[in-house]
């Protein structure tokens, strides 16, 4: 009989909800610095997850050992963490994408690509401010109860479909589970702001920064043509909404501090830079890679703008369409006459000049990019091509 | 994908057992039992003769890996400290009273220094074991087997074990991997009500054991065993001598 | 959402699955000694024994198991085509590793490099980037070291040559401890003996 189905299924239904409602309603406790969650709970058996994947994490090939790059992240996280500061352990990966975030027991993750997207330590503190503001708040562990409710009352085995989707997932592999993507609510992450920003302002830095970096990540996720969301956006959904509130935030501020520490925030990455750069064109999403480095480049000071005009360059000429190739030509023949620029860019220079049809200077080009590369990797291939542009080694 | 599966079909032998489960007063009109599998893959290295090798010497437990968790209604998994930290205690201890009860010396239980990093010797060979068991289970089955091996039985860690020998003092290293997860009561609901409804078994939780034994002189795999396990419980001590008893079937000396 | 439901540990999990899994596809054909079909018209002359695995438009052998040791061909890469197959490279999805006819080397190793950064491998390295010909077609040669995600060191060896618009493709790799020095000299010699018949 046609009712039959329904009844068994409400009951069903109701049957799951009553056992299933003794999910665990114990108070979410006041986190205070230094403390621990009471064993037996649910925050307890969290904390416990999070320390088998930070044994994993200490391992992982993604990440970055140095000392001296790990020293002044975590003196950031430290500055604005307070009191906090000894509850953290800070880790920067190797992952040429945007993520910082921060597990409930203190575990604090921060992604090369971030490190690249950001200009100054003022930003770098409002990210990390954030993210201490989801750890002081606790919102990790209310997320928990709340996928978990969700999930028993829809029976939903797809836990993942409800999360944080990540594409590139076998690049990120266990990764992406490390990084502790969770979908934070819309008022968590309102919540998360203003005690970021109490936290920024506190320290003296410029809130602005906040507006800044959040606004720049939005243009990035706006070259994305497809898809679900980067990492970027799954812990931190960002709407033009949002970015409307950051911006209001900022400007509630009181008499707005300044400090950027623009110099410190460059003196500890910009060894980095190429690497990071490198990475960020092997990700092969030009679209994305053009924005950022072409806005990098727009910011840099006049010793990095050599290197950055080379790679911006670059990813001209790997995404190669319409007048990609006539732009990184142009590009590269503006960085050869700059300082710093890297050796790789005579030969590009080189490569252009001879498809436009320039012999005599593309020889030269690659000629220089020999003697100023005598160990390159590609060298045999470069002198082939220099001997039939009848050159003299 | 760089990778390709290869698949294999399992010839579980699966004898039926009755479960003891919680459940609430006005569900016990619903008891059903459950059926219970329980199946093992036990591979071993022959002789010129074909007959199995016998264990001639020491054995030494390496670091196990082992997590407990509870399967929660939606099918979500979490870990619990208390059972993988009682497991991390009994399991050993079980293991250790099988191998002895064969006559087999078994060595003080090792783990890797907890700061090896990544480029460290041992945790390289921990992960090469990783990657042979992978290769023996995902070519164990007969119709997946490699033909190059020509039947034979022949998996190795290669003669870089001697550094493990030199940590451990045993002549074998026994690998253990130990996944487990117990239904919670609403999980215990959820597979009744799937029963009733969809008249088919969501799962409770499966214990999935595996098990490798190097020749430290060699670095060959002497035996090798998967373990799939619907019923199993390494929570107490006698749950785990039964875990132990299914895991590290096979090994003689 | 929890971390332990999207931290699978990647390699039990999949040996659960193919433990439990119907049989996909039977073992493969053993492979002797000599020259031996690679694919469409590519040859290479073996040195030892193999398994072998193919579909439509590659091949991988094998002898111990893909996690430890894979020899992996593919005759012909097509313009557009993602470097290791499948996916082609479309105008509303450009990203990716995308073979087109005419790369230079220096290009090709990139290509391939990413590829196997996109496929889930470590701090993909390549060294030693040279010339080689391939039964009278120029094509390169290089060197890898990478690691796999949970942090096992692999190496390996890439030969690849470009004919008619498209792309031949030998790449080898097996972890550093014991299965790469065991077999890296063999293997370099079947590569160089790679060719289009």
């Amino acid at each position: 009989m046609k009712a039959q189905p329904c009844i068994r299924l409400c009951l069903a239904t109701g049957l799951l909800a009553l056992l299933t409602a003794c999910a665990s309603r114990a108070p979410v406790r006041d986190i205070a610095p230094g403390s621990e969650p009471l064993a037996g709970t649910d925050e307890a058996e969290l904390w416990y997850a999070m320390e088998r994947a930070e044994i994993e994490l200490k391992r992982s090939p993604f990440r970055v050992r140095d000392p001296a790059l790990n020293d002044y992240v975590r003196k950031v996280a430290c500055e604005v963490a307070n009191d906090y500061c000894k509850d953290l352990r800070v880790y920067v990966m190797n992952v040429p994408q945007f993520n910082a975030s921060m597990a409930p027991n203190g575990m604090m993750l921060v992604w090369t690509g971030a490190l690249l997207r950001m200009r100054d330590e003022a930003e770098l503190a409002s990210v990390l401010g954030h993210e201490v503001g989801h750890f002081t708040a606790q919102h990790s562990l209310k997320q928990w109860r709340r996928m978990k409710d969700i999930s028993s009352l829809l029976g939903a085995f797809q836990l993942l479909a409800y999360g944080a989707g990540v594409p590139d997932a076998a690049m990120l592999g266990a990764l992406a589970g490390y990084a502790a993507i969770f979908k934070y609510s819309r008022d968590q992450e309102r919540e998360a702001d203003r005690l970021g920003f109490a936290a920024l302002t506190g320290d003296g830095y410029d809130p602005q920064a906040a507006v800044d970096i959040w606004a720049r990540m939005l243009r990035e996720e706006n070259t994305r043509r497809y898809g679900r969301p980067t990492p970027i956006f799954s812990s931190h959904p960002e709407t033009e909404e949002r970015l409307a509130d950051v911006r209001a935030a900022a400007a509630a501020v009181p008499n707005t501090p300044q400090e950027r520490h623009r110099d410190e925030y460059r003196a500890a990455t910009r060894p980095y830079l190429p690497g990071w750069l490198e990475a960020e064109l092997a990700r092969r999403a030009y679209d994305a890679s053009i924005l950022v480095i072409g806005e990098l480049l727009a910011d840099a000071p006049p010793e990095d703008r050599g290197l950055l005009t080379f790679y911006l360059g670059e990813a001209h000429r790997r995404r190669g369409r319409n007048d990609d190739r006539a732009n990184a030509a142009q590009l590269y023949a503006r960085a050869v006459s700059m300082p710093g620029v890297p050796a790789d860019a005579w030969r590009e220079h080189g490569f252009a000049l001879r498809a436009a049809g320039n012999t005599a200077v593309a020889r030269d080009a690659l000629q220089r990019y020999l003697a100023l590369a005598p160990r390159a990797e590609d060298r045999a291939f470069v002198q082939r091509e220099l001997d039939k542009l009848g050159g003299v080694p | 994908m760089l990778t390709r599966s290869v698949g294999s079909t399992p010839s579980a032998a699966c004898r039926w057992r009755l479960s003891g489960l919680l459940w609430p007063a006005f569900l016990l009109a619903l008891a059903l039992l459950l059926p219970g599998c329980v199946s093992t893959q036990v591979r071993t290295a022959t002789d010129t003769g074909g007959q199995p090798i016998g264990i001639d010497g020491s054995v030494v437990l390496v670091e196990p890996d082992i997590e407990l968790s509870e399967v929660l209604a939606g099918g979500a998994q979490e870990p619990r400290q208390a059972w993988t930290e009682a497991a991390r205690r009994f399991y050993p201890q079980a293991a250790r009273e099988v191998l002895e009860a064969q006559g087999i010396a078994v060595r003080p239980d090792f783990n890797l220094p907890p700061d090896a990093g990544p480029d460290h010797h041992l945790r390289q060979l921990y992960l090469l074991n990783q990657a042979v068991s992978m290769s023996i289970l995902q070519h164990a089955r007969s119709g997946s087997r490699l033909r190059n091996k020509h039947g034979r039985f022949d998996w190795t860690l290669g003669p870089g074990v001697a550094d493990l020998r030199a940590a451990t003092g045993a002549d074998y290293a026994l690998f253990t991997y130990l996944r487990d997860s117990y239904s919670s009561s609403g999980r215990v609901a959820m597979r009744i009500i799937g029963f009733v409804l969809l008249g088919g078994d969501v799962g409770g939780g499966t214990q999935v054991g595996l098990a490798s034994l190097v020749d430290l002189r060699t670095g060959q795999v002497v035996w090798h065993n998967l373990l799939l396990d619907q019923t199993g419980d390494v929570r107490d001590l006698a749950g785990a001598r039964e875990t132990a008893g299914d895991l590290l079937k096979g090994i003689r000396r | 959402m929890t971390l332990f439901a999207i931290k699978l540990r990647p390699w039990i999990a999949i040996a659960l699955a193919l433990s439990l899994a119907a049989c996909a596809s039977s073992g493969g054909p053993l492979v002797s000694p000599g020259p031996n079909p690679a694919g469409g018209d590519l040859r290479i002359d073996s040195e030892m024994e193999w398994s072998r695995y193919s579909d439509r438009r590659s091949q991988w052998w094998t002898m111990d198991g893909q996690q430890l040791n894979l020899l992996y061909l593919i005759p012909a890469v097509r313009p557009g085509e993602y470097i290791f197959l499948g996916r082609r490279q479309t105008t509303r999805r450009p990203d990716g590793p995308f073979f087109q006819p005419g790369m230079r080397a220096d290009e090709l190793r990139d290509l391939i490099v990413d590829g196997l950064l996109a496929a889930g491998l470590v701090g993909v390295q390549a060294t030693d980037l040279r010339p080689d010909d391939f039964g009278g077609r120029e094509g390169l040669r290089f060197e890898m070291s990478m690691t796999n995600q949970a942090g096992l060191k692999y190496q390996g060896m890439a030969a690849a040559f470009e004919h008619d618009d498209r792309l031949a493709l030998a790449l080898f790799m097996a972890p550093s401890e014991y299965y790469y020095p065991r077999d890296a000299a063999k293997v370099a010699r079947m590569l160089d003996s790679l060719r289009l018949e």
